[in-house]
């Protein structure tokens, strides 16, 4: 009995420990993808590669404020939705559409622009947040060895119930897979290069591909900076002004 | 001179100079021909698009939740209360078919093509078992729809996903928290595309699909309800009422324009449930039909305008052939009365002849047309049945076609016959008009 209970301590120093550092791995994956003491802005560029063949780019202006879980989007490509916008404000995501000046509400886990992207990609990383570790092990993903973490969300607000994700040394997303509540790969991300802006890591290039409908996406990340933004960005006049 | 006696020297005179009637025979004829088509076309088709908005909204009045907390989601969860709020309402229905309309977002993949829905409805089969046999099936049965993950898909669906009957293939949906899912199944069955409203339709099971969802089991879109005979405003307005009492509703709508400001343009916290009849939802195409039905009475009016001048000029020359025999029967002694009257008895075996061709002729155009598959005219399919079109007859139309045909004729013919009746014998007998 004595051995039994001593066993069971153990067992519970490891499995905190095991929690603990699986924690202390997202939460730096997070630090490196969420930019809390300073405004963000870049422009992302997205081809996609149909299964019909077609390709299409479309180009975006991201502005982020996450310190108050903020952001703007404005599509400058196409020509034929250039103007339209997303607003994330008070927990809120609009969509405006120049064309009929209206706005709608839209949800984070909808089609950015009927790309592979999803809206909650634009946002700052909130992985430590919304998912529990289940399993990780070492593994060699190309040249990087990585920790390789399956995910669970422990709550119902995300738009992928478990994820798979391979981080590297530096803390730094090499990859990640996305999958249905049902545990149906829906998404594969891979993340070959990263660049570094005022000491900061962020992807330089991501190549999305859909599993089931085997599209591609390739999103460049360029024209990054950090500096302050004016409050009225974060503002739907802001959103009506450069869309005329 | 008696009714009998009439009678027989009428059909005798009648079938004696049935040659010169041909031609009034085939223009009355032809003529109630083609009214009847039109009429039966025009009822055929307006009932076939009312039983196609029957069967792709599942029912003739809808109590719907639309959830803004999920994404203003058509949800509720009521289904006990509301039941109750039914009986208690005590209007005498057929059925309450509860549904799940997954609509816009849902998309079907398979060997990587990928086919958005517009809508992916969860039915219970049993209860919709009315809608599944209205549908035009091209592969598989409904047999087989009861086995685990079936679905039903159209054929333009089937094609973009290059899917064959047993296919397993994936529905992506997101649950009602906004989760992505997914789901296997198997096609069961592909169904000809009906058009507006069936474009991108699919079918699961309600059970399975609440399952991928993440509904509980009283989670539903729409509770729908079928009457034999759809309740009027007052009634409806009665229901709204009972329902205002217990759950939070949407004001009444009588527009589609109110319907669309109410789910669109407003906010609200949670679940509002609407009540919508069948008729807002088909009140464009409703209007298309009227505006047919407009074109069709323009039509209607050109024909007997048509029908109207070719009798009265047949019959005057008719009468004139006959001026002699006229005189002729005047002078051995029938009165003026007896005469009209005889003339018009005639004209009345000459009009049921010519009801009895008509409805040949009608009969064997509307056999063809039925033949015909009009499905390759975009949009027509929503007027047609399985593809074909189905002519409707009904007592009150065929009624008032034949009075129709019949006040046409009457003046024809009487004014010509009341005129050869009085004319002066001598210029009768020597055959002057």
């Amino acid at each position: 009995m004595k051995y039994k209970l001593i066993g069971i301590f153990f067992f519970l120093i490891l499995f905190s420990l095991f929690s603990q550092d699986n924690r202390e791995i997202l939460q730096q994956v997070d630090s490196l993808a969420s930019y809390m003491d300073h405004d963000f802005a870049a422009e992302y560029t997205i081809i996609e590669d149909k299964a019909s063949g077609e390709r299409s780019k479309t180009v975006a202006a991201v502005f982020r404020r996450d310190s108050l879980e903020k952001y703007v989007i404005i599509v400058l490509e196409p020509d034929i939705s250039k103007g339209q916008g997303y607003l994330k404000v008070e927990g809120t995501l609009w969509f405006y559409d120049p064309e009929s000046r209206r706005y709608n509400y839209t949800s984070s886990s909808d089609r950015f622009q009927n790309t592979n992207a999803r809206n909650s990609d634009f946002t700052r990383s909130t992985l430590s947040q919304d998912y529990d570790v289940v399993n990780r092990q070492q593994v060699q993903l190309g040249v990087y060895p990585c920790q390789l973490l399956t995910l669970e969300a422990n709550n119902n607000d995300v738009t992928y119930p478990k994820m798979k994700i391979w981080v590297d040394e530096n803390y730094l997303v090499r990859k990640t897979e996305d999958y249905s509540l049902s545990g149906q790969l829906l998404r594969t991300t891979a993340f070959p290069s990263y660049q570094q802006v005022q000491g900061r890591y962020l992807p330089r290039q991501l190549l999305m591909v859909d599993a089931l409908s085997r599209e591609r996406s390739q999103i460049t990340i360029s024209r990054v900076n950090f500096n302050d933004l004016p409050d009225s960005t974060f503002s739907k006049q802001f959103l009506e002004t450069v869309s005329r | 001179m008696n009714l009998y006696n009439k009678l027989s020297l009428a059909w005798s005179y009648f079938v004696k100079h049935i040659r010169r009637f041909a031609f009034l025979l085939v223009a009355l004829g032809l003529g109630f021909g083609v009214i009847t088509i039109m009429t039966s076309l025009s009822q055929g088709m307006t009932k076939n698009l009312y039983s196609a908005a029957l069967n792709h909204y599942g029912g003739e009045l809808f109590i719907i939740g639309y959830d803004q907390d999920h994404r203003n989601r058509m949800h509720m969860n009521q289904i006990p209360r509301i039941e109750a709020i039914l009986e208690q309402w005590d209007y005498p229905m057929v059925q309450l078919i509860p549904r799940i309309n997954y609509f816009g977002d849902g998309k079907l993949y398979f060997a990587g093509n990928s086919v958005g829905q517009k809508n992916v409805l969860g039915i219970n089969w049993e209860d919709e078992a009315f809608n599944l046999n209205d549908l035009n099936i091209l592969e598989g049965s409904l047999e087989d729809i009861r086995e685990p993950q079936s679905i039903v898909i159209s054929s333009q669906t089937a094609q973009q996903l290059k899917c064959r009957l047993g296919d397993d293939i994936i529905l992506r949906v997101d649950t009602l928290q906004g989760q992505a899912n997914t789901g296997h199944f198997i096609v069961r069955a592909i169904f000809k595309d009906p058009g507006l409203l069936g474009s991108y339709k699919s079918f699961i099971d309600l059970g399975e699909f609440q399952g991928l969802l993440n509904y509980g089991p009283e989670d539903i879109s729409s509770l729908g309800i079928r009457f034999k005979k759809p309740p009027e405003v007052e009634e409806l307005f009665k229901l709204y009422q009972i329902l205002q009492e217990a759950l939070p509703m949407a004001p009444f709508m009588e527009t589609k324009e109110q319907l669309t400001h109410n789910i669109e343009r407003q906010s609200w916290s949670g679940i509002r449930y609407f009540l919508i009849p069948l008729s807002l939802y088909v009140s464009q195409v409703d209007d298309l039909l009227k505006s047919m039905d407009i074109l069709a009475y323009f039509l209607y009016l050109m024909i007997s305008l048509i029908i109207l001048v070719s009798i009265a000029v047949t019959y005057r020359l008719v009468i004139k052939d006959r001026t002699h025999e006229i005189g002729t029967m005047r002078a051995l002694g029938m009165q003026k009365k007896d005469l009209t009257s005889l003339l018009l008895w005639e004209s009345l075996f000459l009009f049921i002849l010519s009801l009895f061709l008509g409805a040949v002729f009608a009969g064997i155009v509307l056999f063809i047309l039925s033949r015909i598959p009009f499905s390759t005219i975009p949009g027509f399919e929503l007027f047609m049945k399985k593809g074909r079109l189905i002519p409707q007859f009904s007592f009150f139309s065929s009624l008032m076609n034949i009075m129709l045909l019949l006040i046409i004729t009457l003046p024809a013919v009487y004014f010509p016959a009341r005129r050869a009746s009085v004319m002066d014998l001598p210029h009768s007998l020597s055959g002057d008009n």
